[in-house]
């Protein structure tokens, strides 16, 4: 596999993580980001699956939280 | 005098200023209280030039060089009027406007400006009739309400970002209990941007008294 093989992949594999922690909140959860507007959960994954503007700021917030773990996980 | 501005247009311009207004409680200065229409950019100017105002904040949205007050218009920009800013302290829970219009309107005197990096982020149930009983948005605003009620009672720039980091984090904590469901994990995900995002330009050691 080649490194554009292998990002791609790993951004299939990162975009599902989030899908998949969105897919399990509530049906009501408003999420509101700033200037960008107000998203259902259910737009919000659409935003994820497409990668729009908005799904690639929410899952860039994700992959910080992430990776705030595996700082604290590293440090300990 | 404690200049605060809150539109409310849409969902997220009333949630923050619902919240924010609760901060109007905890002050002995003077408050100018710009609601709705009045938070357009003749009013909040004339006032800022006008008035001795030492504590500003900014409710709405916002861009990287700019603060938006009702409908969106323009109330301060970089390049353009951020010298209306001079000698105050501001916070601004308006996104990203902490990355140039921050860094700017200090350069044109202003004492420090506190503010988000990128988008400011909550989570709520939409409630748009009393965004104070969404309980769910309680720990974003709680925490951004924590830096100007801190400042008015004589913390520093530095202490009141350090306070609010502090309450998003005992907040982080208790949405990551054993208790925790699946909303309360995002929830702390989203808290996380926002105190990481969270920063001042200017002077960290000054107050609003001094």
């Amino acid at each position: 596999m080649n490194s554009q093989n292998k990002k791609n992949t790993k951004n299939q594999e990162i975009k599902q993580l989030v899908l998949d922690r969105l897919k399990v909140l509530s049906p009501g959860t408003i999420i509101s980001i700033g200037s960008e507007g107000d998203f259902t959960r259910d737009q919000m994954i659409e935003n994820v699956e497409d990668s729009t503007e908005i799904g690639e700021l929410f899952t860039e917030m994700q992959i910080e939280w992430l990776r705030s773990f595996q700082k604290l996980a590293t440090a300990q | 005098m404690f200049l605060i501005t809150l539109p409310d247009y849409e969902i997220a311009t009333r949630y923050a200023s619902k919240w924010a207004e609760l901060t109007i409680k905890f002050t002995t200065l003077k408050v100018i209280k710009l609601s709705q229409k009045k938070a357009n950019k003749k009013t909040v100017s004339s006032f800022l030039k006008k008035q001795p105002v030492k504590l500003v904040m900014f409710n709405g949205h916002g861009d990287e060089s700019t603060i938006y007050g009702n409908d969106d218009e323009v109330l301060i920009k970089s390049g353009l009027n951020e010298d209306l800013l001079n000698s105050k302290i501001v916070y601004a829970v308006a996104c990203s406007c902490a990355a140039i219009l921050g860094p700017s309107s200090v350069k044109k005197g202003c004492k420090a400006f506190i503010g988000y990096k990128r988008p400011f982020m909550f989570a709520g149930w939409g409630n748009a009739h009393n965004p104070i009983l969404d309980d769910r948005a309680k720990p974003f605003f709680e925490s951004s309400n924590l830096i100007v009620t801190s400042l008015m009672k004589g913390c520093t720039v530095e202490e009141s970002c350090n306070k609010s980091k502090q309450l998003i984090q005992n907040s982080i904590s208790q949405l990551l209990s054993s208790q925790a469901t699946n909303d309360d994990r995002m929830d702390a995900s989203m808290l996380f941007w926002n105190s990481t995002n969270l920063t001042y330009s200017g002077n960290g050691k000054s107050d609003i008294y001094h």
